[in-house]
């Protein structure tokens, strides 16, 4: 065995340098981590591939998009509330939602169609492209000039007359047709009726109120704060016949960060209850919490090195790092076990050294290999392991020793278990189950979607499904993104892409018609110049005023036409600051960019036009257009996902394998140490590919914790084999499978998915190991 | 100040006051409201004339107008083109010659939502509908006219001011004069108006 020369016994240290030694270091860490508990985030683009640029902008696009920021808040009229008592109702609900946390709640404007109309028509040459202007020069002759003098005497004398007056007078050719056609595919934005401050849906029994969030999504403790405000404006508004349901992300987050509380408190009573009985069956005694200061130390001091090495942090990696390092209370259990059989007061620490070393540098260089991951929380989550394991086995060699005080006079190296059947036929049952399972586990079917590891109540499944239809549908599923450098660059991003795909009546809803970029405006506002030259100036004054003349019109009666098409008089361009001001300032907060991205220009498709397929198609042409789809999204992300953490989970599992045949140069008492987390990960995956149960991200965050358990019980079981010291090696692997069985198995009770999951892993994982170690090894290295 | 309180006391003996006379427009806005709540169903005929100022001459055309209590209204140009809406709720049907029929959706329509709901409250003389909207005041007591002024400004910029002329039998509009802030003005001067008749089925479908 390579570790065979290292020395047998380790430098002992007195109980008073070891204790403070743990509180230095605990304090100078614990201070650490408060200095830097600021940077911690839990944005969750530190688990996403670097590689993949096309799903950390889509991620991006999507965070800042603008549904990104707003609450979503539908009330639903019980059977004996009338539509009025609803609109009334949520009049007030809107009028009362406090300003801190929404500073603006939509449908508060009341644009005026008169004042709306009247601005776009004295900005026609601005807004009409060259193409209409030539279809607009098939119409210039005097009889279809007169067919629109008729169309105009009847419009005035029907009940349009009323408010389009002013219209017929700036444009007797009824030009407004083509700005008024790209309109269509707004209207999917307002299908319903409307109120201040809500919308309605079509039978009035449901109203939605949306608003605009101050509070970020991510901040849990600020959307607590925000959904109670929410609550105590529901109380003092709405009477009890009316149901409220807001959804947004900060719903889901406070949704989850309950159902957690909520697991939390069971699984720890479970745990805690279940550690007791360990504890009182197995340990039995006050000095043997010194155990539990292993992880704890290892956990604080390795969080402090992470400090100190990233200046980003990252709660998701500070979360796994923390379930992950649940495995070095095993080598605290392997020194107090070894302490117990020797004499009083001596340090028996050195017993285990070999095996301990050999286990932590396996389990190192297996988590080292992660830090290659493409993904940055996992190189991070590898630095926070290695380090956390280094620590533990510092602290579990020459700290915790001094600590226990090790009483001795006891020899209680046993098995624990007698086996029912010879053991020769058992090893090879053993491993003709794992062939089994290992055939079953290439079926396992992987689940990427990060949505399915958190808790959505069905309720507000349901919400978000009736708010989607109140909306038209449209709600941020697939959308097109313009971003250039400034919002006037995003703008005319957005205009070539709306010619392109919006023009061809694909009933796109896009902002390029209310408001084109300047460049737009400039390029049409030449090609109206270059149409309008002076002799068609000419002729279509001749003809509207002889064809006017013969349905009553006064000479003057256009003149604001003539003004438009004057080369001199050159109307004001369309700013950001006219569309607010005509009162569509909530329609502009649809389709600019939020947070970060407040310059990029979104707009969205009609459902089934082949807008996307069409876009797709030569998407190479248009940098700076992108095309996002939620779902396309979360699917490509899990693959990468996938694709990144199995192939470096299979790498680390091979390096350990490597290094164990390095260890122990015999490929026989390699295998045998292979063997645990071999079995834990073939369970795993072959039961799930059995019952058809989909692989998911927590469901794969816990086989590194597996993992590194079984090559730890595989080592020490082995070694124990070949030295036959009498160090009590099966029962602290007992110990340390149920106790870790106990401490994480029991998230399987959990409600929240990804603690089920993760409990699931760590359940199925340990049981096999600790089975394959207590069982199959003990058999296996008689027979040698 | 003992002198200011009584004189101010005298003048309130001598001088009928603001309130007097409001309260007696109160009551005739009463009783109009009143009325208008036992109407289920309107038919009239009807001569439009608009005095616009983009016309040399007065445009005149006529129609046919039904109201059933709450929300249908039909609103029909016979002359001299054959146009109109109808409309029951928030979805109904235009028409004209040129473009012929189209449906119609008033929820997402700013100018059909304001248009109908305008229509309705005129001719059912919804008071309390028309009062959100309007300042209301009696121009003169008999015949009765009312002058309402819009509230708001944008509604201001289409309409400056309507007069409404009731005709001697209860309840009924004899005319309606809307006029524009730059004193465009169009008349419709409503003949035979039938209250609560039956209507014919399915008018304001078609």
């Amino acid at each position: 065995m390579i570790l065979s020369g290292w020395p047998k016994k380790v430098p002992e240290i007195s109980q008073k340098t070891a204790l403070l030694v743990v509180v230095v270091l605990s304090l100078a860490s614990a201070a650490c981590i408060y200095l830097n508990r600021d940077r911690a985030s839990e944005d969750i683009s530190v688990m996403l591939p670097a590689g993949d640029e096309d799903v950390l902008r889509d991620m991006r696009f999507l965070r800042n998009s603008p549904w990104a920021d707003k609450i979503f808040i539908r009330l639903a009229a019980g059977p004996d509330i009338s539509e009025d008592e609803l609109k009334s109702a949520a009049q007030k609900f809107a009028d009362s939602l406090p300003e801190k946390y929404f500073p603006r709640v939509m449908g508060m404007e009341n644009p005026d169609p008169r004042a709306f109309l009247h601005f776009y028509l004295s900005r026609l040459p601005l807004l009409l492209a060259p193409q209409d202007l030539t279809e607009l020069g098939k119409d210039l002759n005097p009889a279809r000039v007169r067919e629109r003098m008729r169309e105009n005497h009847a419009l005035l004398t029907g009940p349009r007359g009323f408010v389009l007056k002013e219209a017929v007078r700036s444009d007797p050719l009824d030009l407004r047709r083509f700005f008024l056609s790209r309109l269509k595919g707004l209207r999917g934005f307002a299908p319903l009726k409307t109120g201040k401050g809500f919308v309605l849906d079509k039978e009035g029994k449901s109203a939605l109120v949306t608003a605009t969030c101050t509070v970020k999504p991510t901040d849990s403790e600020g959307s607590k704060d925000m959904l109670a405000a929410l609550d105590r404006v529901r109380a003092k508004t709405l009477p009890p016949d009316i149901e409220y349901t807001p959804v947004s992300a900060h719903v889901y987050s406070a949704a989850n960060a309950r159902i957690i509380r909520s697991d939390m408190n069971l699984v720890l009573g479970i745990s805690l209850a279940g550690l007791l009985m360990v504890f009182g069956l197995f340990l039995r005694r006050a000095r043997a919490l010194w155990v539990v200061l292993l992880p704890a130390c290892s956990l604080l001091w390795a969080t402090a090195a992470y400090c100190l090495t990233f200046s980003a942090l990252s709660g998701i990696v500070l979360g796994f790092g923390a379930v992950l390092l649940g495995l070095t209370l095993d080598f605290g259990v392997h020194v107090y076990m070894a302490g117990e059989t020797g004499k009083p007061g001596e340090n028996r620490a050195g017993k285990v050294l070999t095996p301990l070393a050999a286990s932590g540098l396996t389990t190192c260089f297996g988590f080292l290999v992660l830090s290659f991951s493409s993904i940055s929380g996992i190189r991070q989550l590898s630095f926070l392991a290695v380090t956390g394991i280094v620590i533990a086995c510092f602290f579990a060699l020459f700290i915790l020793p001094a600590l226990l005080k090790n009483p001795g006079g006891k020899s209680r190296d046993r098995q624990v278990f007698s086996l029912p059947l010879p053991r020769k036929n058992f090893l090879w049952l053993w491993i003709f189950l794992l062939f089994l399972l290992g055939c079953a586990a290439p079926f396992i079917r992987f689940s990427g979607d990060l949505r399915e590891v958190g808790y959505f109540p069905e309720k507000l499944k349901q919400t978000e499904k009736e708010i989607k239809k109140m909306q038209g549908g449209r709600q941020g599923n697939t959308m097109f993104v313009a971003h250039g450098d400034t919002l006037q660059d995003s703008l005319h991003l957005n205009d070539i892409l709306y010619r392109e795909l919006g023009d061809g009546g694909r009933d796109m809803a896009s902002i390029s018609p209310l408001l084109p970029s300047k460049k737009t405006q400039a390029f049409n506002l030449a090609a109206w110049r270059e149409f309008w030259d002076e002799e068609k100036r000419e002729k279509i004054e001749k003809w509207l005023t002889e064809a006017g003349s013969d349905f009553g019109f006064s000479p003057s009666a256009f003149d604001s036409f003539f003004r438009l098409t004057d080369p001199e008089n050159a109307p004001q361009r369309i700013t950001l600051n006219d569309v607010h001001r005509l009162g569509l300032g909530d329609l502009t907060q649809l389709f600019l960019g939020s947070g970060e991205l407040n310059q990029a220009v979104f707009s969205y498709p009609g459902s089934g036009n082949g807008a996307e397929q069409a876009f797709s198609a030569r998407a190479e042409e248009r940098p700076g257009i992108h095309l996002v789809s939620e779902s396309e999204m979360r699917r490509r992300l899990g693959g990468s996902v996938k694709k990144d953490l199995l192939l470096y989970a299979g790498l680390g599992f091979l390096v350990i394998a490597a290094f164990l045949l390095v260890i122990f140069r015999k490929p026989r008492e390699m295998f045998l140490a292979f063997l645990p987390p071999l079995s834990a990960v073939l369970a795993l995956t072959g039961i799930f590919a059995l019952t058809g149960t989909a692989l998911n991200l927590f469901h794969v965050a816990g086989i590194p914790l597996v993992i590194g358990l079984g090559v730890d019980y595989g080592i020490f079981m082995v070694y124990r084999g070949r030295a036959r010291r009498d160090v009590n090696t099966p029962e602290a692997v007992f110990i340390s499978g149920l106790s870790t069985i106990l401490a994480f198995g029991a998230l399987v009770f959990a409600r929240h998915p990804a603690l089920h999951s993760l409990g699931l892993s760590v359940l199925i994982g340990v049981l096999a190991a600790s089975a394959c170690a207590l069982l199959i090894l003990p058999a296996a290295g008689r027979k040698t | 100040m003992k002198r200011t309180v009584l004189f101010l006391f005298l003048l309130t003996l001598f001088f009928p006051s603001g309130t007097g006379l409001a309260r007696s427009d109160a009551q005739i806005l009463d009783s109009l409201k009143s009325h208008a709540q036992k109407v289920k169903t309107i038919s009239s005929r009807f001569v439009q004339e608009k005095h616009l100022s983009v016309f040399d001459k007065k445009l005149e055309s006529r129609g046919k107008f039904y109201f059933r209590n709450p929300d249908c209204l039909r609103w029909e140009y016979t002359a001299p083109y054959e146009q109109g809406f109808a409309l029951c709720g928030d979805s109904g049907m235009e028409w004209d010659e040129i473009s012929g029929e189209k449906e119609i959706n008033a929820a997402g329509n700013p100018l059909w939502d304001t248009l109908s709901e305008q229509l309705i409250a005129w001719s059912r003389l919804d008071i309390d509908r028309l009062q959100e909207k309007y300042d209301i005041s009696v121009r003169e007591k008999d015949p009765l006219v009312l002058k309402l002024i819009p509230k708001t400004e944008s509604m201001r910029g289409v309409i400056s001011r309507l007069i409404i002329h009731m005709s001697e039998k209860k309840g009924v509009i004899k005319k309606i004069i809307f006029f524009e802030p730059d004193e465009d003005n169009t008349r419709i001067e409503f003949e035979d108006t039938q209250i609560n008749t039956s209507l014919p089925e399915g008018i304001f479908h078609q």
